[in-house]
């Protein structure tokens, strides 16, 4: 999504990241991934749990990612915000997801993770942008 | 036939003496079916209203969702921590 913040840009949306944690450790965990736009945080969870971000066990966490793409597993685990993850205000199982909205507040496209792996395409992101018309 | 109807909503709605002390069985599942029901209605889905929620920037300031898409569409992505 990063490498192709401008053709959001270009399409006038607002792109923001949300993170576990106070909004300095979201803020944090965003720089550790080197993403340039906005990114609050969600102390409470309480944003992850409105969107029914599934949560993800043991397995899924460690062996299913290195089995499905080792590559990008390894890549994701050298990217991962350690000390976040050991925040008590951290649920390392918490799977992501990503939502566009109009400026209505309706939502227009919501994905929810099923895997660590389940990576919400960037194109049906941009696609739902440009049904807004 | 309307007794033994009658006999099967007395057990699952877990009114049954037969059903003291020991796992409610048939009585839990519709329980737990009619939540399952209830949780899926209640789910957020395309066309549905952003719920309001307020966020932390950096700084800790409270920011509400809705201003996030007051001016501009929004395309939001929840982060992981790890892996």
């Amino acid at each position: 999504m990063q490498r192709r913040l401008p053709e959001f840009e270009e399409r006038g949306a607002n792109v923001v990241a949300i993170g576990q944690g106070t909004g300095a450790e979201a803020a944090r965990s965003a720089r550790m991934l080197r993403v340039s736009y906005a990114c609050y945080g969600d102390p409470g969870h309480d944003a992850y749990r409105a969107f029914e971000l599934g949560r993800t066990g043991l397995f899924g966490l460690t062996l299913q990612p290195f089995l499905s793409d080792p590559v990008a597993s390894l890549r994701n685990l050298g990217q991962a915000d350690m000390r976040a993850a050991a925040s008590p205000r951290s649920d390392v199982f918490r799977l992501g997801g990503a939502l566009v909205a109009d400026r209505a507040g309706k939502i227009r496209f919501l994905h929810r993770s099923r895997s660590t792996t389940d990576v919400p395409e960037t194109d049906a992101l941009l696609a739902a942008l440009d049904r807004l018309g | 036939m309307a007794k033994s109807i009658l006999l099967f909503d007395i057990r699952v709605a877990g009114v049954s003496d037969e059903n003291h002390g020991k796992p409610r069985g048939l009585a839990f599942s519709r329980a737990r079916f009619g939540r399952a029901l209830a949780y899926a209605a209640a789910m957020l889905e395309v066309g549905a209203k952003l719920p309001k929620l307020t966020l932390r920037d950096a700084d800790e300031r409270a920011v509400s969702l809705a201003s996030l898409h007051a001016e501009r569409p929004l395309a939001a992505i929840f982060l992981r921590h790890f892996g």
